[in-house]
């Protein structure tokens, strides 16, 4: 029995030390569309992944330099699937699949609703989970390669917006963190010309005494601080 | 019954799946699982063991996050900046145009020229900054006041009032049962479910 092998509990917490050193490799290695799932083979990259450096744990027998090498080429071919599928749009379509329209101007398109193994009813869920009752209410439904289905509702059905009502809008400009757990974060204060003096300055006109209790702060695009405490 | 403790001790976030860790470590689990099943040389003690010391290795990675969030590369990478796609960036991160349309309208985008800002977050997913002028219009800009907003508190679930949250609200039973009354129930025992709404009203579900 392989089990007798490690049943030997250093070793066996030393094959964990291990394990979770291959995680945090992977973890910084592992390209992020995985955790995105933009296509069905991102998922079953990340669960060959997770067995494969899980498998030390389980069976005696497997050496922890083989299940590195093993996920070294399941990441490899993981890049090369996703290189090719980015310079070649024949591979593409081969590699992740095609986004499949399934209701085209109100209509739904029968052909592409059995060609994608979609029934109806999964449609109507959908729908319902984007807000919609109605298949009336929609122009557009097409299954994504990630297997979610986005909905475009009809135009008047759009919520109203600014630009609609001619309301004066300014710019919407990102918020950079400024401090985060109590961490001044120097790069995004130099990047926008300020210095810790003044962080600390506008901080005290709202109450802050020591920058150390502050949990994030933030500043948007029209100078406005915004902060959280610690505690 | 391990797994389900497993992912109790591992929080929310592993079953919301939020960073790649959080992946890797529930496939080992299931992986761990799956092969106590199939094999039966496996011992079950050593499963529950190798369970265990994922558990722990998920734990501390979640830790490792919590604490050098900035060196594990969590920063979110921009895929569009003000309206203009990055080339350079999409490459990087291997997303075809295919896999960033999608994801644009998955967001809600149909029109393209309405973005301004598209980022690619650690978690994997991608966020959308519309323009001002394509954002639903605000009650600021109508003028039309403030609101409160909060959360509706529990009251009564299944006919058994939730003490903690009525003490919290400085109410008692007599208020509760007054308010019950007014609704047309007898007591909380005919009731399935009440909460508390933000505007002080109470909503009431019979059983």
């Amino acid at each position: 029995m392989v089990v007798i092998a490690i049943t030997d509990l250093w070793q066996f917490v030393l094959r964990a030390v291990g394990v979770g050193g291959i995680f945090l490799t992977v973890n910084i290695m592992l390209p992020r569309r995985t955790s995105g799932l933009f296509a069905g083979y991102d998922l079953m990259f990340l669960w060959l992944f997770g067995g494969l450096a899980a498998a030390p744990l389980v069976n005696g027998s497997v050496e922890l330099e083989q299940s590195i090498t093993a996920m070294l080429a399941v990441l490899a071919c993981h890049l090369s699937l996703s290189r090719l599928a980015l310079y070649s749009t024949t591979a593409a379509k081969l590699i992740t699949g095609q986004p499949v329209l399934l209701v085209e101007n109100g209509k739904v398109i029968r052909k592409n609703m059995r060609r994608a193994l979609v029934p109806a009813w999964m449609l109507l869920a959908e729908l319902r989970c984007a807000g919609l009752s109605d298949l009336s209410q929609v122009d557009y439904a097409i299954l994504e390669t990630c297997g979610r289905i986005s909905v475009i509702p009809k135009s008047e059905l759009w919520p109203v917006t600014a630009g609609d009502l001619g309301i004066k809008t300014s710019p919407v400009v990102q918020p950079s963190l400024l401090i985060e757990d109590g961490k001044i974060l120097t790069d995004n204060l130099k990047r926008l010309n300020y210095d810790v003096q003044w962080l600390r300055r506008e901080l005290s006109k709202q109450g802050v005494a020591r920058l150390e209790d502050v949990y994030v702060a933030s500043i948007d695009g029209h100078g406005q601080l915004c902060f959280s405490y610690k505690d | 019954m391990t797994i389900v403790v497993a992912t109790r001790v591992l929080r929310f976030r592993h079953v919301g799946i939020m960073a790649r860790h959080n992946y890797l470590v529930a496939a080992g689990i299931v992986g761990v699982a799956g092969a106590g099943i199939l094999n039966p040389a496996n011992s079950l003690a050593l499963g529950l063991v190798a369970i265990v010391f994922l558990t722990v290795i998920g734990i501390s990675l979640s830790f490792l996050d919590l604490k050098l969030p900035q060196r594990i590369g969590n920063k979110p990478i921009p895929l569009i900046s003000y309206g203009k796609m990055e080339k350079k960036q999409l490459r990087k991160v291997n997303m075809t145009i295919e896999n960033l349309l999608g994801q644009l309208r998955l967001n809600g985008v149909f029109k393209l020229d309405n973005v301004e800002n598209a980022y690619f977050e650690a978690t994997g997913k991608v966020s959308v900054v519309k323009k001002a002028e394509a954002r639903p219009v605000f009650r600021q800009q109508l003028n039309l006041g403030t609101k409160m907003a909060c959360p509706p508190i529990q009251l009564v679930y299944d006919g058994k009032v939730i003490e903690k949250n009525l003490k919290r609200l400085a109410l008692d039973h007599r208020w509760l049962e007054k308010e019950l009354q007014k609704q047309g129930f007898a007591s909380p025992r005919a009731v399935f479910f009440a909460a508390l709404l933000e505007n002080g009203s109470l909503y009431v579900c019979s059983h």
